[in-house]
């Protein structure tokens, strides 16, 4: 019997937790582990020095009491929530990891990173803050070598170019696989909910037998489509499109999500980190593995750069791909720096897409459901 | 929507356990407009209600009871919007107040408390004296023990008075400044029922505050309003 979408995205839902048995027994089994918590982490690295990059818990409420043991209040809960996992050992993948990466992307991860090397240790990627010039191509090549070095030292491997040309076929293929599955948002009306973006996702990111889900994503995209073909419609075409941008989504963030969605509007995609962002550019398979890995991690579009051109790039591109009728950012409470953009989000989508703009800053507590739940439904209700 | 007019109305205060009193205080209508923070519950009871959320409804009666109106701020109690709307009253841009009670009905009530005051005792004071002193507009909780440190000092409660209306401003301000900007700006809430208050607030604005009539009830006409427009539309 075949499976209606809805089943589809159910059972993904069912293994979601999966990657921790995957990683338990992969450790036990001697493979090494390599945690990471951004996006500017050089998974092909990782996996050319024949380990397993591992996206590392951050998106807890429950591990933030404990953080703040050490950390201040006012900190973005990210930042907050990744440490306390650390401090409570109660991130599965952050127990079986070797070392952890990390980039001083913003002044709460870096200094984070200290405290957290005492627990697990930390190999830190200094990231430019720019990203135009040859100067910080080249500064970021030496971080790329760096850790390249790391890994080759601490596993007694040796990285070869041919290692590193194979894993970047390989993620190539993961993300494109992953662009044509988050397309399928952008028919009208779309096929998949926001909700069922995210559960990809996570499913995406959570699967380290890369092989195996490319064509798992690509059989799920293929029914979906098809089904959508034959005339099967579960999103009303009158619903407004949103995209929403910004910090990461996760955990308790998804709040959003299921505010827009409940109040009448559709996520047609996600311009954060672990969505669009992190798969709209591949790495460039003509040019010496290191030089492309290099270029392509640097291009991320993360408000931690100055200035972050890119991003506005990125989104007009979305925007027009998946016809989106409005722009929902999310903040987390105290990141300076997604926050002071939102300034130029909100010209950008006023002026240049002339398209509404919302933001919201939020945690990961649910204390601020009502309040966010009239700001969006008021927004939904302007369409 | 000129052809509409208001025939009777009351003012009560939301009393949580009393919920059903309430439902059986209001006089039968076929068709019902629900709005605000409790819009939801309230459809529990009333299940005909049409439910809006309040910036859409305030836009609504604000255009219904002042059609030239492009920008309102509403004060409510628990938190204040700003909202710019089209000649048809729909919303166009919004912003509301974060998560603080700064700069709302209920900043106000309490700092007319710490002065052993009534809010219209608070607001001839202000109206009493030039200048106020500094107070904080970030946060209700530390203006509170501002004010009783500046009570302590012997400031006299008049320039206080003056102080809390301009950290009020001080807090609206940026939420106006976030819209296009217009001269006159439309005033509805709780705090614009209060005369005197619309020019205490609009001193330091670059725009002024003109009071709509029946200033409270403005989300209430507009979920009428709504609900009205909802029913013509379906017996089409």
């Amino acid at each position: 019997m075949t499976q209606s979408t809805d089943q589809i995205f159910d059972e993904l839902r069912e293994h979601l937790r999966d990657g921790t048995v995957y990683i338990k027994e992969a450790s036990e089994a001697g493979r090494k582990v390599v945690g990471y918590y951004c996006a500017f982490s050089p998974k092909e690295l990782i996996y050319a020095g024949k380990a397993i990059p591992v996206g590392l818990c951050g998106t807890g409420e429950k591990s933030i009491a404990p953080a703040e043991q050490h950390l201040p209040r006012n900190l973005c809960p990210l930042v907050k929530s990744s440490y306390g996992y650390a401090l409570t050992d109660t991130c599965p993948y952050l127990h079986f990891c070797d070392f952890v990466v990390g980039e001083t992307t913003c002044d709460g991860k870096k200094k984070m990173y200290e405290l957290l090397n005492k627990i697990k240790p930390t190999h830190v990627m200094q990231l430019p803050q720019t990203n135009s010039r040859p100067e910080d191509f080249e500064y970021w090549r030496k971080e790329m070598y760096l850790l390249k070095r790391k890994i080759e030292e601490t596993f007694h491997v040796a990285i070869t170019d041919d290692d590193l040309e194979r894993e970047i076929y390989l993620l190539n293929r993961e993300r494109k696989a992953l662009i044509e599955f988050y397309r399928l948002a952008a028919l009208t009306p779309p096929a998949i909910t926001g909700r069922e973006i995210r559960v990809m996702t996570e499913y995406a990111d959570k699967t380290f037998d890369k092989e195996q889900l490319i064509k798992k994503i690509e059989k799920i995209t293929h029914l979906v489509k098809e089904a959508w073909d034959k005339g099967e419609r579960r999103i009303s075409p009158s619903k407004p499109r949103i995209l929403i941008t910004g910090c990461p989504i996760g955990g308790n963030v998804e709040k959003v999500v299921e505010i827009i969605e409940d109040n009448g509007g559709a996520v047609v995609g996600f311009e954060t980190c672990g969505g669009l962002k992190s798969v709209s550019r591949f790495v460039d398979e003509n040019k010496h593995p290191m030089d492309a890995l290099t270029e392509r991690y640097l291009q991320i579009s993360c408000s931690c750069l100055t200035p972050n051109r890119g991003r506005l790039d990125l989104l007009s591109d979305i925007i027009d791909e998946y016809h989106v009728d409005g722009i929902v950012e999310v903040v987390l409470q105290a990141c300076h720096t997604y926050n002071i953009e939102t300034y130029t989000i909100r010209e950008f989508a006023r002026e240049q897409k002339n398209i509404p703009y919302l933001s919201l800053e939020t945690d990961y507590s649910r204390s601020d459901t009502g309040q966010l739940s009239t700001r969006i439904s008021a927004f939904i209700e302007m369409f | 929507m000129n052809d509409k007019e208001i025939v009777d109305y009351s003012v009560q205060a939301a009393v949580p356990g009393k919920i059903q009193d309430f439902i059986k205080s209001l006089p039968d209508a076929s068709i019902v407009g629900l709005t605000g923070y409790g819009r939801h519950r309230l459809k529990d009871f009333i299940p005909r209600g049409n439910v809006i959320t309040e910036i859409t409804a305030h836009a609504t009666g604000a255009i219904m009871m002042a059609p030239e109106t492009r920008c309102l701020l509403d004060i409510g109690g628990q938190d204040s919007k700003a909202i710019c709307m089209n000649g048809k009253g729909h919303v166009l841009d919004f912003r509301l107040n974060d998560r603080c009670a700064a700069g709302t009905g209920r900043f106000l009530e309490n700092m007319a408390h710490i002065l052993g005051r009534n809010i219209n005792e608070l607001i001839t004071l202000a109206q009493n004296e030039e200048k106020g002193v500094p107070i904080s507009s970030v946060c209700a909780v530390f203006a509170e023990s501002e004010v009783i440190s500046l009570l302590n000092d012997g400031i006299n409660e008049g320039k206080i008075a003056r102080g809390v209306f301009n950290s009020m401003t001080a807090k609206i301000a940026p939420l106006l400044g976030a819209l296009p900007s217009t001269e006159k700006i439309a005033f509805s809430g709780g705090i614009a029922s209060l005369e005197g208050t619309a020019s205490l607030l609009s001193e330091s604005l670059p725009c002024s505050l003109v009071t709509l009539p029946f200033p409270q009830l403005i989300g209430a006409i507009g979920a009428a309003v709504k609900a009205l427009n909802v029913a013509d539309k379906e017996e089409y």
